[in-house]
Order: C-alpha cells, then structure tokens, then sequence
C-alpha cells in the first residue's frame, strides 16, 4: 500500500515528494499545499480528509489570455463600475465543503478579491473584486489551487430555471389559502348575508390576481392552440377557468350566490404546483451541448510573425494556429509540424492515437498529445467534419412523437365540446332557463384539472426516483419515449468497455517470472503517453521505478530503453493477434502481455435482461475488431458493426429506424453525437457527470448503465400509472357531468369534488410509482 | 360584529405584507442556491484570523 497524498489523496505511485511530515504525489499538489501554507489556508484540510484536485497536467495558463478580451470577460462580467468588478466562473472541479471553504477564502491569497461566494449545486463561483485585477489572474489563481474555471461560455449561461413559476405558486397559493378562508362560513351554512356577501366579493377580488397572473400561462397557451389548430390540454383547463370566474362573477352581481372563486383558486394552485413538480432540472448538468462546448473558447494564430489569441468564430481558413499538448484541434486542417501524435478517441471511439505527418490533414475535435504543432486551418470551425455533424441535428423524428397526453386530452377536449353542445340542445327543448347553469357546470366540472397532473406527478417523482441512481433525465417526456424503445444500439468503447482501464495478463514464454522485470517495464512504459504503455504502467504501478536511458520511442512500433547494458523492448510482436504486447530482451522475445477490453460492472447481465425483455440489441463500434472475441464470448448481440464512422453511425441509427424499430442509443463519445441525436432516446454515459457529455436526453453514470433494463421497464409501469391515474379522472369526470348535465352543481360540490378528484389522482400517482421503484430498483 | 369587517381587512393586509415578502426572497434570489449556505454556517474561523492579524501586525 502507497502512501496516501496529503493534498488529494490518491495514491502516490510515481514516488512521494515529503515535506515536513506530510507526503504529496506530485509537484502540483505541493505547490498547492504551499501556498495554501504561506497564506494561513491549511485549516483546508481539516474540513475533508485529502480534499485536494490533483494538479496534473503542468498547467497553460496561457489559455486564459481571452479573459483579457474585453468581449469575452463581458461574458463572465456581472457587475463593473470601474472600481469594483463581478463575474462569475464554473468550476467543475467543486465536489465537497473544503471546496467551499478555500473559495471563499481567496481573499486570504490576494487580497485585491473582496469577497467570493461558491454556488455549490451549480458549481459556480462569484468573485467580487477590485479594479487592479483582472480575470486572468484570478483564473491563473484558481488554477493553481486546483480549481480550474471553465471557460466554455455556452455553459455558463443557464438560464433562471423556474423563477417566475415560483412568483405565480407563490401568488396562487397566497390567493387559495385566503379564499378557502373566506369560502369555510359558507361550507359551514353561514346565514348572515352581509358577512357572506363581503367575504364573495374578498374572495372576487383575489381571485382577479388569480387568473390573470398566475394562470395567465394557459389562457395564453389555449389561445396559441387554437390558433395553430391543435388541441391540447390547455384548452377545456383555459374554458374552464374562464367558464368559472365569468359565472361566479355574475352571481356575485346578481346576488345569487357566492360563486366558485374556492375551486378557481384551487385548481390554478394544484395546477402549477404540477407543472412545478414536473420541470425538475439538474442544475450542474447541461443536455444542450454545441461542438462549441469541447473546443477552446480561442487559438493561437500566427499573424505576421507572432502569436495572437483569436476567437473561435473569427477563425479563417488559410490561418496558421498553434495547438498545445491536450488540446482540442478546433477545425479541420493540414498538418506543418513534422509529426503529432493526435488522440480521436473522442470523434471515433478508437483508443490509440494516429500519427500525423507533415502535409496530412487532420480533423477537428482530435487532442493533441505530444508537442506544439502548427496547423493552417482548410476548413472553418463550424463546417469541420465533426462539427458538421452537430449542425445537422435537425431531424424531425424526435419532435413528431406524440405524447400520450396530447392524443387523451385531443378526445377530452372534443367529448367535453360535445356534451356542453348536447346540455345546451337538451336544456333548449326542456327548459331554456336552465341553459346558463348548466352549460357553464359542464365546462366547470370537465375542467381536466386531475388529468393535468397525472402526467407531472407520475413522472416528476419518477425522474427524481431515478437521479438517486445517477440516471438523469432532460425532461418527462423521456420516460414516455423510453417505454416505447424496443431495440437498443450500444457503443462500445467507453459505453460497455471501461475506457481507460484494460484486463491485462503477463504471458511469459521462458519461464521467468514478471515479478523479475517488472520494474523496468513500467520504467520505460511510464515515459510514454500512447495508452497501451500507460494500461502497463498503471498494471505495474506497485514496482519501485528506476533510471533507463537511451529511451526511445518508434512511432507505430513500441518503446525501448537500455538498463544495466540490456537494451528492453515493448511493442508489437511479429505475426500476433492484435491487442498483445510482446516483451524483448536484446531483441529476443521472453513474454507478452495481453490486453484485453475491461467490462463495465454487470454488463453481461445487463445484456441478457435485456435480451429476455424482448428487445433486439446492436453494436456500433468505431473500434477495430480486436476486441470482438472478447465481447463474443460474454454478450449476445442481434448485429455487430465495427469501424463504423460517425456520420455512419447515424446512418445506422437511420436505416435501424427504418425497420420499424424504436431505437435508444447508448454512447458516450463526441462520435456518437450524432447517432444520439438521430436515435429516439439519446443515452449518454459518463464516469464523471460534470464533464464531457454529449448532447442527448438521459445522462447515465458509468456506474448505473446495469440498470438500464430496470429504467426501460420502470418507463413502461410509468405509463400504465398514468393511464391508471387518467382512468381514474375519468371516473370523477364522469360523476361531476352527471350533476352539471343535470343542472344540480352547487358550489359546494364543486368545491368538495375538483380538490378530492385532485388529491387522490396525486396519491395514487405518487405511490403506485413509489412503490415501482422500489420493487425495480431497491430489492436484490 | 362589525369589528369582523376590519379584522378581516386587517389580517388581509397582513397577509399580503407576508407575499410581498416572499416575493422579494424569491427575487432576491433567496432560493437560488439552498445548500451552500447549510455548509457556509459551520466554517469556524474567527480564531485563526485573530492569529494571522496579530502575526501580521507583529511583524510590521
């Protein structure tokens, strides 16, 4: 066992740099401890045990120098008046109350912060400060405590989530509260008529606020509807609560009664109340991602002879830029350097790098690794290969499915016009004076207020239920697409194979034993960055490291280094499967290791699951073949694909389409945008949420992708509770016509009958999900 | 019993004082972030300021 870092905690595998008594894993968390130190800060440490961010890479604090554009800071700028300054930067890199601590206490390292305010569920921080400091330094600063800001600014810009719906709960709720108030006399046969009159025309008054501010949403909405021509659900809710302010009002002129202000106020209370439940937002997460959130908000270009930041968008093709070690190449173009080393697992899925030569193209979205090289832009940003795909996502299957709410409440809303035209016949022969009464009841009591909330409240708990499990859902309409999924498209590396982590056995053909050399392979697999050298030298991370010289690097080939006068080889072996590493010693083969793909936890069960649920499942790789025997032996697919590109990748999700299949694609990468996007449910899968994650509808935890067939069915029993809940509304629907088609509704049975319909609608819906959830994800 | 009539207007205006005071919460962004502050109240610092203060001052 290693000694454990005192800044971040993890262990100190590349030997441990000791001061004092406390032990750190690499410069860049003493460094951090160090300032920390000189600045009284320690106090840090105490709050979580090793609560650091690994400071890693040698930090390029020249990216920030687009901070000094003034177009740019105004980005991140709340507030400036020339002598002090606000803005706002996301740190994806806050995880616990340590954090919170040092961040609001960077004023203790520079004085000129006045004051910095963490936002912890939106990982935001809110810096104030003064005039002589600009956002680059503090960016700079923060950096070097771990806390790199991002400067994707799609990203920091979320929108309020639900301030006004908060305001129109606030003001409805207000308004219910005191007319239920003024409507108990009443219930309770109040005889005074100058009480029961004053307390109608209170319960009048605020009913006015009522209905034309916080429900003024569906009257709006209704009014849209029509006219586009199409029938939804606002439109009996807008005629029902227009139908029962206008009769309560006349009654209250004409002395007839109190009115119904008690069941208005109610229904537009429960209403947003479920549309509040409903529009539960994941703060941190974005599911909206533009190309525009992977690459660098600027590049270096050449101009004249030296190096100027340039911002995305005012990038041109012919213009020569300068990417950096892990950088994102933001356009297509051709290579200047004599070669690069760039890593597409991002854009194809393929683990190991390409090598680029002089003159050869190169594609956006790929990251550099290796040393600067120089590119001159043939494409711009926006038409590069991958981005092109992005831009391309207007396809219309997603938005023409229709929701199950929207065919009920299309019938409701015809069935509720056709009744009030049959009353209003019936009443005209039988007796005209009751025409009003009861035509206005049907509306009243038709009013599909329980119906509305069936939908919010199944599904609301429902994607609440599932965050617990790290499943994130864009919105409720996710669960009603996932019901309908009857095929599933994988990715494979990074969505069933972990992405950096591989099996690796030690293969020895003469007998020796790995413990022997052990040492010295990870000594010279440690100096290289291709990821086969690095899974061995993460698999050998317990052996001591020692000195090798004369370490060479063969593109394509291996690497090689010299010790104790031996020269040892690791690389490619003649004439063997790919995936195996072969270990020379002056040239002569004495072991290989093999490298197999690493499963996610509980994916060969995931896979059969699913395969006993009916549902047909597909393979789209990007990767070679190598691994395939490997996947073979342990999953069952209905289709393999490998080296599939990504425009091909949609195309596949198209055609799989075609066949009549509801297709959820699973993937993680910027390769699979696309067939996200085409798919009818978008899965993504990250290991770390807060980072890269592409667009989609669901934002799945590595850890969780084993639920994924619990998710499908918990989507299905969702959609039996709703059509429970809806079956159920009907009922009181049903029982409230018959009183109003018979002209007896009176205020108090409305008052009794629209609450209860509503209040038993939200309890079944509530538990009967509730219940599912704990039978499908709780037990075993 | 007309004191009923005031007291009703009276608890009403009470009441929407309270609204009113919601209203500016929520505006005022009051809700916006209701877990920060949970862990912001726990941080104990005063001491170790004095310290540093006084460390500070010594060496001027």
């Amino acid at each position: 066992m290693k000694e454990p870092c005192a800044h971040c905690g993890e262990e100190c595998t590349k030997g441990v740099i000791a001061i004092e008594d406390k032990s750190f894993c690499c410069d860049g968390c003493k460094t951090v401890y160090q300032i920390l130190q000189d600045n009284d800060l320690c106090q840090y440490y105490g709050e979580g045990e090793t609560p650091g961010n690994t400071v890693r890479n040698e930090a390029y604090y020249d990216k920030f120098d687009v901070l000094n554009d003034h177009d740019t800071a105004r980005l991140f700028t709340q507030f400036s008046d020339g002598k002090i300054q606000k803005f706002t930067f996301k740190i994806p890199s806050i995880h616990c109350s340590s954090c919170i601590w040092l961040l609001e206490h960077l004023n203790k390292i520079n004085p000129k912060i006045i004051s910095s305010e963490v936002n912890f569920q939106k990982k935001e921080v809110l810096i104030s400060c003064d005039k002589h400091i600009t956002l680059k330094d503090v960016a700079i600063l923060l950096s070097s405590i771990g806390y790199e800001p991002s400067l994707n600014v799609s990203e920091n810009f979320q929108k309020k989530s639900n301030f006004k719906l908060i305001l129109k709960i606030g003001v409805a709720g207000f308004c219910f509260g005191n007319i239920m108030l003024f409507a108990f006399p009443e219930y309770l046969g109040l005889d005074d008529q100058e009480f029961s009159k004053f307390f109608a025309w209170l319960s009048f008054v605020l009913s006015i606020p009522t209905l034309f501010y916080a429900g003024s949403d569906y009257i709006k909405n209704a009014i849209d509807s029509i006219q586009q021509k199409y029938v939804n659900m606002d439109i009996p809710i807008a005629l029902g609560m227009i139908t029962i302010f206008g009769r309560s009002t006349y009654e209250l002129i004409t002395d007839i009664g109190p009115g119904y202000f008690d069941s208005l106020s109610g229904l537009v209370f429960f209403l947003l109340v479920g549309k509040w439940f409903q529009q539960k937002t994941y703060d941190t997460l974005s599911f909206e991602r533009t190309y525009k959130s992977y690459f660098p908000l600027s590049v270096n270009v050449e101009q004249n002879g030296i190096k100027v930041q340039v911002k995305l968008e005012s990038l041109n093709v012919g213009d020569v830029v300068y990417i950096r070690n892990e950088e994102i190449i933001p356009a297509d173009g051709i290579l200047l350097s004599d070669n690069a080393a760039i890593d597409y697992g991002f854009v194809t899925g393929e683990s190991d790098p390409i090598e680029g030569t002089r003159q050869g193209i190169i594609y956006a979205g790929g990251k550099n690794r290796g040393t600067e090289i120089k590119v001159q832009l043939t494409k711009k940003p926006d038409s590069s290969y991958l981005t092109q795909l992005w831009n391309k996502d207007d396809n219309p299957s997603k938005d023409s499915v229709n929701t199950l709410a929207d065919a009920v409440s299309k019938y409701f809303t015809f069935a509720v016009l056709f009744i009030t035209l049959g009353t209003l016949l019936f009443w005209l022969i039988a007796d005209p004076d009751k025409i009003w009464t009861s035509v206005t009841a049907v509306l009243i009591v038709a009013c599909p207020c329980a119906l509305a909330l069936t939908i919010p409240f199944t599904l609301g708990n429902s994607i609440r239920y599932l965050g617990r499990k790290a499943i994130y859902l864009k919105n409720t309409f996710v669960i009603e697409k996932l019901a309908k999924v009857n095929s599933i498209a994988f990715d494979k590396t990074g969505t069933i194979t972990k992405l950096n982590s591989k099996n690796i056995h030690y293969h020895s053909l003469d007998n020796t034993s790995l413990d022997q050399y052990n040492s010295i392979i990870r000594s010279i697999a440690q100096n290289s960055t291709h990821p086969i050298s690095m899974s061995i030298s993460k698999f050998l991370n317990n052996s001591e490291l020692i000195n090798i010289s004369d370490f060479k690097e063969i593109a394509g080939s291996g690497v090689e280094g010299t010790y104790e006068g031996k020269r040892y080889r690791l690389g490619k072996m003649n004439h063997s499967e790919d995936g195996n590493v072969g270990f020379f010693i002056d040239g002569s083969l004495v072991g290989y290791f093999i490298i197999e793909p690493s499963f996610r936890e509980g994916v060969a069960e995931l896979n059969r699951r699913i395969d006993h649920l009916g549902l047909k499942q597909h393979l789209i790789s990007g990767d070679s073949e190598r691994e395939d025997q490997a996947v073979s032996e342990m999953l069952k697919f209905s289709n393999k694909k490998y080296r599939v590109t990504p425009p091909e990748k949609k195309d596949l999700i198209q055609s799989i389409q075609k066949n009549h299949e509801i297709v959820a694609m699973v993937g993680d990468g910027l390769n699979d945008a696309g067939a996200l996007s085409q798919s009818n449910v978008g899965i993504a899968v990250s290991d770390d949420v807060n980072y890269f994650v592409p667009a989609c509808d669901v934002i799945i935890d590595g850890k969780s992708v084993k639920y994924l067939d619990k998710l499908i069915r918990f989507s299905r029993i969702n959609m039996s509770i709703i059509r429970g809940g809806f079956l159920l509304s009907f009922l009181y629907n049903i029982v409230g016509l018959s009183f109003a088609v018979s002209g007896t509704l009176s205020p108090i049975i409305a008052a009794i009958l629209m609450p209860l319909s509503s209040i038993t609608v939200v309890a079944f819906t509530s538990v009967s999900s509730r219940l599912a959830y704990h039978r499908l994800f709780d037990k075993n | 019993m007309s004191i009923i009539f005031m007291l009703t207007g009276v608890s009403l205006l009470l009441a929407i004082g309270f609204l009113g005071a919601f209203l500016w919460a929520i505006r005022n962004g009051q809700y916006e972030d209701d877990y920060t502050p949970s862990v912001r109240m726990l941080f104990e610092d005063s001491k170790k300021e004095k310290k540093s203060n006084e460390n500070k001052n010594q060496k001027q």
